[in-house]
């Protein structure tokens, strides 16, 4: 058994604040924009429907994990669906994990090439970013989780403040009339939030590590809610200070957003701050990824440490975020149109087909 | 000893990385715009032009200078480039041949079109001011009937540069200020057709001081009225008294002055001062018919009167209060019957106030909303406050 692969214990805050860096750290960077583009002033509305969905998801992730007490999603999927399809399945999961650790990654990079420094190539910042997730993967879960206790209250504190200073430039009538969406739209642009509150199928990495699982229903519940009370925070900002039009048309609408701030013409060019709160909470959302991807491919192989893995597994999370996309429209592309439906596969229709064979079997014995 | 070697090796990396960053520029390599320009030339190029700080001058050797100050005389604190291009950028990478530092836009303070440009189409410039990750929807973007070069050629003599100079006049909210984001804002709304300030290069006062006995004639950028837009172009001018009603109809009446006729005394004046206001547009559509509701509140101080009303009378202050409304009144017809009868365009966003109310009909008339504006029927309310009457209750010289 791979009991002693991963030794840390987080208690239920740090859970709590890891799930929501998570899930956040990207959401209120990429998200707004393609949210609005389709569903216009109403896109907080959107991301309602969203957190259900997320809800759901949760729901049935830690139904699935609670039934097999101490064994991640890597241990218990071969003893569902058999030795062999059960690896196969794990295996794709590594690949998730992975995909998704070179996609934050390559989220991030691309921000700060796009908008600070679009002359340094973008494979020093990747470099530099692997070196630093790599690292804090090697320290593992504990470190992670401390991390993200030590910058979340920062960063939703930050975030707030700059919407507090934003205010002058906000306009009530930007986000009227409320429902004047059609359904086509706004299901269209749940989509991608949708696959974003997904990623809390992470959970079932992550819940044999919990020191109590009494109440991971409702600390996983809390902790969506308070992604979606900062994702609206900042949608409904951007969309008061800049309307559905511009906000649907500005890459990242939260620096945009910052760069309006303007308080007597002194306290201005906070753009700083976006990227603060972006880097902190991306570095934890990476890491927990990329841990997650060596920690599964350790325990499908049967090793006693994923420690060895790190470094093959750091070198081809680099060059695929840097392979993937040739660009940052490709990216977004790819973000908002073919990711919702891959990643949901994973995130709900795998999970739900496992509850089902899962309930069937135990019909079954009785 | 291969672990020390790692170390070794690891924090030579990290000198390495953190001791500066790749793309930096340091403050001697930029320079620094304040201000830009853009034309559009005879001969259908577009004509760039920057207004770049010279920052060793502002210092302010001599006399004169330091900070808020005019700068020093016979030093050039501003320099004016400009250059022609096919586009904005292919202007700019003309300009950047020409000057021996990075051009940088993070600091720019207004944006001016000359006139041509605007009639042509402003779609063809703005597009650069949205992708340039320097630039910043709070600059002031300014329409001016003379070339937006020549305006730009100037000095301040209060402040350091005529780019700042014309920055607080739009900041303190002389005539109706427009920023960057609010342009694209309404370039973007079917609701809402564009405005913007229109600012001219006019001879403005005489700068006097010891050793100037010559008179000496000064130009300043000074603000004259508003440029009105149909989509993206350019139709016609408001001047300062028709903006007037244009802010009252935008609801941003702060600071504005009215001046009415004396209730008593009909060839004497009294000067009010609008300290808050607020404009509600509540739209209605019966049988194919649009019409507005306007209503406008303001609270006004009494500044200046010219004969002897005594205010201490609760009813004298009804009547101002009346007569200050009439004057609104006036002040938004004068502009409605400008704009909705004559350029036929809707620069108030009445369209974005009847698309909050009415979702379905919109969407059937937003795509000939002017036309549509043109036809509307608008009603108005007008109610006037008197808050405060200066430091005096009645003139000293009004006897009991």
């Amino acid at each position: 058994m791979g009991k002693i692969l991963e030794g840390g214990k987080i208690d239920a805050r740090q859970t709590l604040y890891l799930l929501v860096t998570m899930i956040y750290a990207t959401l209120i960077l990429f998200v707004p924009q393609n949210t609005v583009a389709h569903a216009q002033q109403d896109a907080w509305l959107s991301f309602l429907v969203a957190f259900a969905g997320g809800v759901l998801i949760s729901l049935v992730v830690i139904n699935l994990s609670l039934r097999f007490p101490g064994q991640t999603l890597f241990e218990y999927l071969p003893r569902i669906l058999g030795r062999f399809p059960g690896k196969i399945i794990g295996f794709f999961y590594v690949w998730l994990f992975i995909h998704l650790c070179a996609l934050v990654d390559r989220e991030y990079c691309s921000t700060i090439v796009a908008a600070f420094m679009p002359e340094t190539p973008l494979v020093v910042f990747l470099i530099h970013g692997t070196i630093m997730f790599a690292y804090l993967a090697y320290s593992g879960l504990e470190v992670l989780a401390r991390l993200s206790q030590l910058f979340l209250p920062l960063n939703a504190g930050l975030l707030t403040i700059l919407f507090v200073l934003a205010t002058p430039e906000m306009k009530v009538v930007n986000i009227l009339p409320v429902f004047d969406t059609s359904l086509l739209s706004l299901a269209k642009s749940t989509l991608t939030p949708l696959s974003w509150f997904g990623e809390i199928i992470t959970l079932a990495v992550i819940i044999p590590y919990l020191a109590e699982q009494k109440n991971v229903y409702r600390l996983t519940i809390k902790a969506l809610f308070f992604v979606l009370v900062l994702i609206e925070l900042s949608t409904v900002g951007v969309l008061l200070i800049f309307g559905p039009a511009l906000t649907g048309s500005y890459l990242f609408p939260v620096l945009n957003g910052t760069k309006m701030i303007n308080i007597a013409n002194f306290f201005e060019r906070l753009e700083i701050i976006p990227i603060v709160i972006w880097i902190t909470s991306g570095t934890v959302k990476a890491t927990l990824f990329f841990w997650a991807a060596t920690l599964g491919s350790a325990q499908l192989l049967g090793l006693k440490d994923y420690h060895p893995l790190i470094l093959p597994l750091a070198v081809i999370v680099t060059s695929l975020s840097y392979l993937l996309h040739p660009n940052i429209i490709d990216l977004l592309n790819f973000l908002t149109e073919d990711f919702p439906f891959y990643a949901l596969t994973f995130e709900f229709l795998i999970p739900f087909l496992l509850l089902i064979i899962v309930l069937i079997k135990e019909t079954g014995k009785k | 000893m291969k672990q020390k070697l790692f170390l070794i090796l690891f924090l030579l990396f990290i000198t390495l990385n953190i001791s500066g960053c790749w793309s930096k520029k340091e403050l001697n390599e930029i320079a620094i715009i304040l201000g830009t320009g853009v034309d559009y030339t005879k001969d259908n190029k577009i004509q760039l032009t920057y207004q770049l700080a010279r920052p060793a001058a502002f210092g302010g050797g001599g006399m004169g200078g330091g900070p808020g100050g005019g700068a020093a005389m016979n030093q050039n604190i501003t320099w004016v480039i400009s250059a022609t291009g096919d586009t904005v950028f292919d202007a700019q990478d003309k300009l950047s041949q020409q000057v021996s530092r990075h051009l940088y836009l993070g600091h720019n303070v207004v944006l001016i079109l000359g006139e041509r440009l605007c009639r042509h189409g402003v779609k063809d410039v703005n597009n650069f001011f949205h992708r340039q990750p320097l630039s910043r929807g709070t600059v002031w973007v300014m329409a001016t009937p003379q070339e937006a070069k020549k305006v730009l050629e100037s000095h301040s003599e209060l402040q350091i540069t005529s780019a700042q100079a014309v920055g607080f006049l739009a900041r303190f909210r002389t005539g109706y200020a427009v920023k960057f984001r609010d342009f694209s804002q309404d370039l973007a709304s079917r609701g809402t057709d564009p405005v913007l300030t229109r600012v001219e290069l006019k001879n403005q006062g005489v700068a006097q001081g010891p050793g100037l006995e010559k008179v000496h004639h000064h130009q300043e950028i000074v603000i004259t009225g508003t440029a009105i837009f149909k989509g993206d172009k350019l139709i016609g001018w408001l001047d300062s008294r028709e903006t007037q009603g244009l802010r009252c109809i935008k609801g941003e009446m702060h600071e504005m002055r009215i001046t009415v006729p004396s209730p008593i005394y009909p060839d004497k004046n009294i000067s009010l001062k609008v300290i808050a206001g607020n404009t509600k547009i509540e739209p209605a559509y019966q049988k194919g018919e649009i019409k507005f509701y306007l209503t406008v509140r303001a609270e006004v101080d009494l500044i200046e009167q010219q004969d002897e009303e005594d205010f201490t009378q609760p009813e004298m202050i009804k009547i101002v209060e009346n007569k200050a409304a009439a004057e609104i009144r006036q002040h938004i017809k004068t502009t409605l019957d400008k704009v909705q009868g004559e350029y036929k365009v809707d620069s108030f966003g009445f369209g974005e106030a009847f698309h909050c109310k009415h979702k379905r009909e919109w969407s059937m008339l937003k795509n000939r909303w002017d036309e549509e504006f043109t036809n509307a029927q608008v009603y108005l309310t007008v109610k006037v406050k008197l808050r405060d009457t200066g430091m005096q209750g009645r003139r000293a010289s009004l006897k009991k």
